[in-house]
C-alpha cells in the first residue's frame, strides 16, 4: 500500500513487512444497507468546551480534549448525510446508577472511577451536567435511535442486534469514541455478527495518540475498512434503499 | 514506575494522559481463576521455530519466533494449574472444509482460503487449528472450538465458567491484538477479573502486541509477568468443579 496511513509511524519495519505478506488489510467493501453508529460522543469524552486534553481531563477524566472537538464536524456531516438519505442513525452512550453499583469491572482499573456517576465531580466542572449526555453539537433527532449501554461494546447487553435485524441493515459505518475502547469493542462484535464495517477515520477519537493509531491499524487489518470521512460520505451517497426507520412521531 | 513494553510506542503526551486520567489501576487477581489458552495452534505458531517472515510463507497467520518464545511460559502455567487443580481452558478455531463459515474473516484477508481444515500447506499434513503438541490438552482440560475472535462469542464459555464457579481469568495465547484482546473485552464486560500474562501472549505485529497490552492494562485487565502469575497460582487453595477426564 503506497498511501501513508496514520499508523505507519507507530509500526516497526518488521511489522510493515509482516502485514504486507500475511494477507491482512484486504478491502471488505461497504455493504448494501448500512446504519450509522455514533459511539459515546458525550460530555464525559469531549468535555464541555474545546480545551487541551491535559486541562480537559482534570474536569472530565475520560475526556479526549481537542481531538474530540476536531471530530465533531466530521460526525455531524455523516449524520446530516444519513438523515438526507434516510439511513438509520444509532447513537450509544453510557448509563450508570447514582450509587455506582452497576459499574462492575470499570471499578477495577480506575482510580477516578467514582467521578463517572451522573452527579459526578461538579466542583471541578463548569456545570452539573451528566457526562453521559450526548453533545449538543450532534444531538439525536426524534427519528434517531439511542442505545444506553453499560459495557464497551454497543452490542453487549443491548438490543442493537435486534434493531439491526429489524432495520434490515447488513453493515455499519462507525464513528465516535474511544477508538481503542468502545469503538474497537463494537467493531469487533459487529465483525463477529458478519456485518461489513466501515470506520470513518477523522470521525473517531481517543485520548491516546498511539492507541488511536494502532487500534485503527488492527481494525483495518482484520475487521473493518478504515476510510476518510469523504470516502464514507461518497459511499453513503450511493445508497438507495428503504429501511424500516423509526418515524420519530409519538403514536 | 517500571518500564513497560508499550512505553517505546507511546507519545510523550500519551504518557501524561494515562497518568492523569486514572486508568491502569491494579484490579487484582480473583479468588477462583481459570486459565485460558487462546488459539495456540499450528496456524499461529508454524510447525517449527522460524523467523516470522519465513514462517508466514507457509502459515499466513504465524507469529514466528514470538510464538515459540511464549510456549514454555504457557507450559509452566498449565503445569502449575494442573498441580493446583485449577481449570485449564483451551480455545482454537474451527472452519468447514468449504469455508462457508469463515464469514467476515474472508473479507479482510486475501489468504483466507488457506485456512480450511484440509491441509493446504506444503510439508504439513495436520489441521492448522490443532493445538501445539508442546502444550497439548490433557483429558481433564476443556477445549472450546470457536468461529470468531472472542472465546465467548457463540461458545459455551460463560456457562462453563459459571459451572466451575470461576470469578476470574488468567489469559495467555494469541494474537494479543486479536483473539486475546477480544476475549479480554468480553470477560471484562461479564465482570470477571482478568490477568493477562505478558510473556504468555504473542502477536505477529510488534506494535500491535505492545499497544494492545497497554490498552488492556489501562482499561480491562492487569498485565502481569509469568513469575507473578505463578506465585499467585501457588498461593491458591481452592476446590473447583473441574472435569475428571475419566469417561463415565
Amino acid at each position: 500500500m503506497a498511501q501513508e496511513r496514520i499508523w505507519d509511524k507507530f509500526l516497526t519495519e518488521r511489522d510493515k513487512e509482516v502485514f504486507k505478506s500475511s494477507g491482512y488489510g484486504a478491502i471488505a467493501g461497504g455493504g448494501k444497507k448500512p446504519a450509522l453508529l455514533v459511539i459515546d460522543v458525550n460530555y464525559a469524552f469531549c468535555g464541555e468546551r474545546r480545551e487541551p486534553i491535559l486541562d480537559s481531563i482534570e474536569k472530565w477524566r475520560t475526556s479526549c480534549g481537542e481531538d474530540a472537538w476536531e471530530s465533531l464536524p466530521h460526525i455531524k456531516s455523516l449524520i446530516d448525510k444519513c438523515h438526507e438519505k434516510e439511513i438509520p442513525v444509532i447513537y450509544t452512550t453510557g448509563t450508570v446508577r447514582d450509587d455506582g453499583w452497576d459499574k462492575g469491572a470499570w471499578h477495577f482499573k480506575s482510580s477516578r472511577g467514582e467521578e463517572d456517576v451522573p452527579s459526578g465531580a461538579p466542583d471541578a466542572r463548569d456545570s452539573n451536567r451528566d457526562g453521559n449526555e450526548i453533545m449538543d453539537e450532534i444531538a439525536p433527532g426524534p427519528q434517531d435511535i439511542v442505545i444506553r449501554k453499560h459495557k464497551p461494546s454497543a452490542f453487549y447487553g443491548t438490543p442493537l442486534t435486534a434493531f439491526l435485524n429489524d432495520l434490515g441493515a447488513d453493515s455499519l459505518v462507525v464513528t465516535g469514541t474511544t477508538t481503542s475502547g468502545c469503538v474497537r469493542a463494537s467493531v469487533l462484535d459487529g465483525f463477529s455478527e458478519n456485518l461489513r464495517i466501515t470506520i470513518a477515520e477523522e470521525a473517531c477519537f481517543d485520548r491516546s495518540q498511539a492507541s488511536h493509531a494502532i487500534n485503527l491499524c488492527d481494525m483495518h487489518a482484520k475487521y473493518a475498512d478504515v476510510v476518510s470521512t469523504q470516502e464514507a460520505l461518497d459511499f453513503i451517497d450511493t445508497i438507495e434503499v428503504e429501511y424500516n426507520l423509526p418515524s420519530g412521531k409519538p403514536i | 514506575m517500571v518500564d513497560r513494553i508499550w512505553d517505546d510506542f507511546l507519545t510523550e503526551r500519551d504518557k501524561k494522559v494515562f497518568e492523569k486520567s486514572g486508568f491502569g489501576s491494579e484490579a487484582g487477581f480473583g479468588e477462583r481463576p481459570a486459565l485460558l489458552v487462546i488459539d495456540v495452534s499450528y496456524n499461529f505458531c508454524g510447525d517449527k521455530r522460524e523467523p516470522i517472515l519465513e514462517s508466514i510463507k507457509r502459515f499466513h497467520n504465524s507469529c514466528g519466533e514470538y510464538a515459540w518464545d511464549a510456549l514454555p511460559h504457557i507450559r509452566n502455567l498449565i503445569d502449575k494449574c494442573h498441580e493446583k487443580t485449577i481449570p485449564v481452558i483451551y480455545t482454537t478455531g474451527t472452519v468447514r472444509d468449504d469455508g462457508w463459515d469463515s464469514g467476515g474473516w474472508a473479507w479482510k484477508n486475501s489468504r483466507t482460503d488457506e485456512d480450511v481444515t484440509a491441509p493446504k500447506i506444503s510439508g504439513f499434513n495436520r489441521d492448522g487449528n490443532e493445538i501445539m503438541d508442546e502444550i497439548a490438552p490433557s483429558p481433564q482440560d476443556i477445549v472450546i472450538y470457536k468461529h470468531k475472535p472472542s472465546a465467548f462469542y457463540g461458545t459455551p464459555l460463560s456457562g462453563f465458567l459459571n459451572d466451575l464457579g470461576a470469578d476470574s481469568l488468567m489469559v495467555t495465547g494469541t494474537t494479543t491484538s486479536g483473539c486475546v484482546r477480544a476475549s479480554v473485552i468480553d470477560a471484562f464486560s461479564s465482570n470477571y477479573r482478568v490477568a493477562v500474562v505478558e510473556e504468555g501472549c504473542f502477536d505477529r505485529s510488534q506494535a500491535s502486541h505492545a499497544i494492545n497490552l497497554c490498552d488492556m492494562h489501562a482499561k480491562y485487565a492487569d498485565v502481569v509477568t509469568t513469575g507473578r502469575a505463578i506465585s499467585y497460582l501457588d498461593s491458591l487453595d481452592v476446590d473447583m468443579n473441574v472435569p475428571t477426564g475419566n469417561p463415565i
